[in-house]
């Protein structure tokens, strides 16, 4: 399962300040555009993880295991 | 193998036991009371005996306890005097106790209290110390026993509300005396993990016994020098323990700390839902307005009639050369009345005007002469009239 990895926190973020840029009105028709499309993106990508999540349970030694090869 | 007897049978078997021994029919034992309850039906009271190590059931009738002398709490240290048996429905076997006496509040109660005001004269409860939980955890540290219901209610509900978010299992002892040792040290372990932003560590509900590790002062600290915020979940809702005042946030029980940790699944869906709806419609109100301008500007009559633009300068040009021709005609006649004005003048000076009114003027080589003294006999002069003139000799 190789869905792409989004940080969610992150993408609300941009998502939310996109809207807020839009809702102002104060760009123009073409940046407008340009921002809903990004938004867009994002908001699929975002329902894209919600519905590809699946609860991962891992154990604290798996875990420490897993940092330990990695450095 | 012998035939099976019921359940019912056993517990009759070994209730009969535990009466028929002597030495459990009539008895001492000394303790502290927990989760003492008054019946409010029956009057009879329940409650626990315990000591750092062991703990018993405890029953005393309504009219053994109508005897008890003092209002009893929980803490108290008391003596019992009773017997022992068993009570056939749940197996329990438990305490009759038919006198009471008190000895004070006992050892935990007071241990409690000592440690609560230690712990907050030195701050380690003030607010402006907790932390506000992440609003998107990416990785929960869960800190409890790997059996239990409480495990299973932080998985499920995790699981469910948010499954985003991964969960490490930390398992621990939560109660004996293994518990506070494996706590500390799984804090530790988890607190030099890097990409823990969340730890849950709690219980699920049990006697004050069972909770009593999460009292204890050093996994209290422990919990205070976290890097990570901590929820605190131990038993039930009217449980307090230290760990509960000194993490960043306190969850009645464990299934409220996996709902307190993470956002609902729904509402961040709904939340994305919220969001396209506001793009979709800014974007339909900047196109309208914009393009409304543009309808507005298009259906302005300079666009769509330019002739009407060419009528109305046609027009302004003739007025204006109107104008211009009547200005000069003015001017034309302002000049010509001056100038009859000034010819008027002239003419009046004029010496023609002179000559031909009889006046003459006489020249000699072209010279007008103004004196008679200038002349000389045989002089040759020219004698000018208004309308010619003739020649003269002085004589």
């Amino acid at each position: 399962m190789a869905s792409k990895k989004i940080d969610f926190e992150k993408s609300l973020k941009e998502l939310s300040e996109i809207v807020e840029r839009l809702e102002s009105g104060e760009c123009t028709l073409d940046e407008s555009i340009a921002l809903f499309e990004k938004g867009m993106q994002i908001s699929k990508e975002c329902s894209q993880t919600l519905q590809d999540a699946r609860q991962k349970i891992i154990m604290l030694t798996d875990i420490e295991g897993m940092t330990e090869n990695n450095g | 193998m012998d035939s099976a007897i019921t359940v019912k049978q056993l517990n009759f078997y070994v209730k009969s036991l535990l009466e028929g021994d002597s030495r459990l029919s009539s008895l001492k034992v000394t303790g502290e009371i927990s989760n003492f309850t008054n019946h409010y039906a029956s009057g009879h009271w329940y409650f626990t005996l315990k000591d750092n190590d062991a703990a018993i059931r405890c029953v005393m009738f309504k009219s053994f306890a109508a005897r008890v002398g003092f209002a009893v709490k929980n803490g108290m240290q008391v003596v019992l005097k009773g017997r022992i048996s068993l009570y056939e429905k749940d197996g329990q076997y438990q305490f009759y106790a038919e006198q009471m006496s008190a000895y004070g509040i006992g050892d935990i109660a007071a241990d409690f209290n000592k440690i609560k005001e230690k712990l907050l004269a030195e701050g380690l409860f003030d607010s402006e110390n907790k932390r506000p939980l992440p609003l998107y955890p990416k990785k929960i540290a869960v800190i409890t026993s790997p059996t239990g219901a409480a495990v299973q209610d932080i998985i499920n509900i995790l699981g469910r509300r948010n499954p985003l978010c991964e969960v490490v299992m930390c398992p621990v002892s939560v109660q004996g005396e293994l518990a506070v040792p494996e706590m500390i040290e799984t804090l530790d372990r988890v607190y030099s993990l890097s990409e823990i932003d969340l730890i849950i560590i709690g219980r699920g509900g049990g006697s004050v016994e069972d909770l009593w590790a999460f009292n204890s002062e050093e996994l209290a600290r422990k919990i205070y020098e976290s890097p990570i915020p901590v929820i605190s979940a131990v038993g039930h809702e009217t449980d307090f323990t230290i760990c509960d005042f000194v993490a960043d946030c306190r969850a009645p029980t464990p299934s409220a700390a996996a709902e307190l940790a993470v956002p609902d699944f729904s509402s961040l869906k709904n939340t994305l839902i919220n969001y396209n709806t506001k793009m979709i419609s800014s974007l339909k109100n900047k196109y309208n307005l914009d393009s409304s301008r543009f309808s507005a500007l298009a259906s302005s009559s300079v666009l769509n009639n330019p002739e009407n633009m060419i009528f109305t300068k046609m027009e302004q040009l003739d007025k204006l050369s109107d104008r211009i021709v009547s200005l000069q005609k003015q001017i034309l006649t302002n000049k010509m009345a001056m100038f009859e004005k000034k010819l008027a003048a002239l003419d009046a000076l004029s010496p023609l005007k002179l000559l031909s009114s009889g006046y003459s003027v006489v020249e000699m080589n072209g010279k007008p002469i103004v004196s008679s003294n200038s002349l000389k006999t045989d002089d040759y002069i020219d004698i000018i009239f208004s309308d010619g003139k003739v020649q003269g000799r002085i004589i």
